[in-house]
């Protein structure tokens, strides 16, 4: 099957599996307290054990250290996005703190929950290493450049690096420790915990669609503006990062496509609890998470399409 | 019979890893208490419902369902034997209302939801969907009809409206499909319910670890005559039901297996809860329930290795 169809495929399933999750809220199944409890069972439990499994399971410390190119690949990817979201900010004439969130917005991406099914279920030899490696330079430049642009959005302009200890990159300390020792353990603790960790392919866009709908779709009309983040964000700094990095020509084929799935995913959901915190217009940080979801179910085939039959 | 046992041994395996990691997760402190009490929700009304309703629905023809009223009556027969027992135990060692009647509960009230099914699913996921089906409804209305009329010593009836949850609805509606002869597999929208539902395993055993953690082990302790109901419930339920039925050739093959898996199951997750409900006596029942999942890991490998030699 070539990748197009795997990705078409991945988008039915979320597709669907949004709409469980959507229904379940909007049938009373489960309420709005499940979903934030959801949350958290997922940010502190099942994606670091997706984390650590795949990426300790993932190769050598020769393998690791040999993915140094793919490391300046996510960041030169990061650089990209933000230049793209930056540019957007001032074309649509946003001023702070508006312009601070959707810089935020448009720049950083719902890796955790539809990123690493997608780069998992495509590339199964080369996820792992690649996920630990993309997730290094997303967290190093999420709790800096990302706080910092947040933070200024209310005056302040302060980088908080305690916050970048979080149970997912404790698990991922713990893996890339693992890999640089040659430890790779197994039985059936191990396969329980990467039994929990493969989970997160389902609850985590179970979350996705129940926090839709329990936020429901009138927000999204309340800032029609927020519309706009998705042509910058789903389409046109995905095919700028795919461009940049095949015309550095310093990565191979699957780890530029990997980069540019990473690219075109939706807002990352942690936005729109930062923008809550920095008081930095935490509305619209949630309507683009909403609007960028919703539309980026079809926007990642046809960019995905464009990648590999136009460009 | 060897292969069966090995399978169980290893989900066994499973589940004490993931109680531990639930445990040692609730002690790290990565979910608070609120966090916590929303698990049994979120399976109950979400995950395991999908389980049933894939499992049931997916499980066989119409006349394989019509074919299951032996089972049926033997299930009814075993949870009503095993109130029974817990009744008669009860009096015997001379305790006083509420806890006599939590004693009932505990020793007749099995895990069904949390360990018995997704056991069941695991070692037979070719013939389980109707036999699991048959079994949560029997234990559906022993636990949310008998349950909270046995658990209210002051209560003066039973409330048929209790049985009205989202698993006996998903069963319901899987029944409904087996006997319309509706074949869902390979839609989408189906195929991800069953992977939702195959994810119960995980949680439902997690859920035992963290709700272990906030407990705590002294409640362990708190109440030794709950030690009285551990061998009928983990031991002498499933084994009477091995022999009754397997022995006398009403039940045989895996429909017998699964009978005695689901009978040896330790008092469920919700007996605390119907204790609570009921303002009885909730630290005998939670005490009967941390001990009997705790022992199961080892009694349920122990009761399929002795079926063989019997």
């Amino acid at each position: 099957m070539d990748l197009l169809s795997i990705l078409n495929d991945q988008i039915i399933f979320f597709a669907t599996t949004l709409l469980v999750g959507f229904l379940s809220v909007k049938s009373g199944f489960i309420t709005s307290e499940n979903v934030d409890s959801l949350s958290k069972i997922l940010l502190r439990i099942i994606v670091p054990f997706l984390v650590l499994t795949v990426v300790g399971s993932s190769g050598t410390r020769k393998e690791l250290l040999s993915m140094m190119p793919f490391f300046c690949g996510s960041v030169i990817a990061f650089f990209v996005l933000l230049v793209v979201a930056a540019a957007s900010a001032k074309l649509l004439g946003y001023k702070k703190p508006l312009a601070n969130v959707h810089i935020c917005s448009s720049t950083f991406v719902n890796s955790a929950l539809l990123g690493y099914p997608i780069v998992i279920t495509m590339f199964p030899q080369e996820s792992g290493l690649a996920i630990a490696t993309f997730l290094v330079a997303e967290t190093i430049i999420m709790w800096t450049v990302g706080v910092a642009i947040l933070s200024a959005g209310s005056g302040k302009g302060k980088i908080d690096l305690k916050k970048m200890v979080t149970p997912v990159t404790i698990s991922l300390v713990i893996a890339l420790g693992m890999l640089m020792l040659d430890f790779h353990p197994k039985g059936v603790v191990w396969d329980s915990l990467h039994g929990i960790g493969e989970t997160n392919k389902y609850l985590g866009l179970i979350y996705i669609g129940a926090d839709i709908g329990r936020r429901g779709f009138k927000k999204l009309f309340e800032r029609p503006k927020v519309f706009l983040v998705s042509p910058f964000k789903l389409v046109i700094s995905p095919l700028l990062v795919f461009l940049v990095l095949r015309g550095l020509n310093f990565l191979s084929y699957n780890h530029i496509m990997i980069l540019t799935i990473f690219s075109m995913l939706p807002s990352m959901m942690i936005i729109t609890i930062l923008s809550q915190e920095y008081n930095c217009v935490p509305e619209y940080a949630s309507a683009a998470l909403l609007s960028t979801t919703v539309i980026s179910l079809a926007t990642m085939p046809f960019v995905f399409w464009l990648v590999t039959t136009v460009l | 019979m060897t292969e069966e046992i090995a399978v169980l041994t290893r989900q066994m395996e499973i589940l004490a890893s993931l109680i531990f990691l639930g445990f040692f997760g609730q002690k790290a402190k990565l979910l608070t208490d609120e966090n916590i009490e929303n698990f049994p929700s979120i399976v109950t009304r979400f995950i395991l419902p999908f389980m049933l309703l894939t499992s049931v629905g997916g499980g066989g023809s119409r006349e394989q369902l019509f074919g299951m009223w032996k089972f049926f009556l033997c299930t009814v027969f075993m949870l009503s034997l095993a109130l029974l027992i817990g009744f008669c135990v009860s009096r015997v060692i001379g305790l006083k209302q509420p806890t006599k009647n939590m004693h009932i509960l505990v020793t007749a009230l099995g895990n069904g939801g949390f360990i018995g099914i997704p056991l069941v699913a695991v070692i037979f996921p070719e013939t389980s969907g109707l036999a699991i089906a048959v079994f949560a409804l029997v234990e559906a209305t022993i636990y949310w009809v008998v349950g909270p009329a046995v658990a209210d010593t002051s209560s003066k009836g039973i409330n048929l409206k209790n049985l009205a949850t989202p698993m006996t609805i998903s069963i319901g509606i899987g029944l409904l499909l087996v006997i319309l002869n509706i074949n869902l597999e390979g839609n989408v929208l189906w195929d991800t319910m069953v992977n939702v539902g195959a994810t119960t395993k995980y949680f439902a055993a997690i859920y035992i670890g963290l709700d272990f953690g906030r407990k705590g082990f002294k409640v362990l302790f708190a109440k030794p005559k709950v030690f009285i109901a551990m061998p009928f419930k983990l031991l002498v339920f499933p084994i009477i039901t091995y022999l009754l039925f397997g022995k006398t050739g009403i039940l045989y093959g895996d429909q017998l297996i699964m009978l005695v898996i689901l009978t040896g199951t330790p008092t469920g997750m919700a007996v605390p809860l119907l204790a609570k409900q009921a303002n009885s006596d909730e630290a005998y029942a939670t005490a009967g329930t941390m001990v009997c999942t705790l022992l199961c890991i080892v009694t349920l490998p122990f009761v399929m290795w002795l079926t063989t030699h019997l």
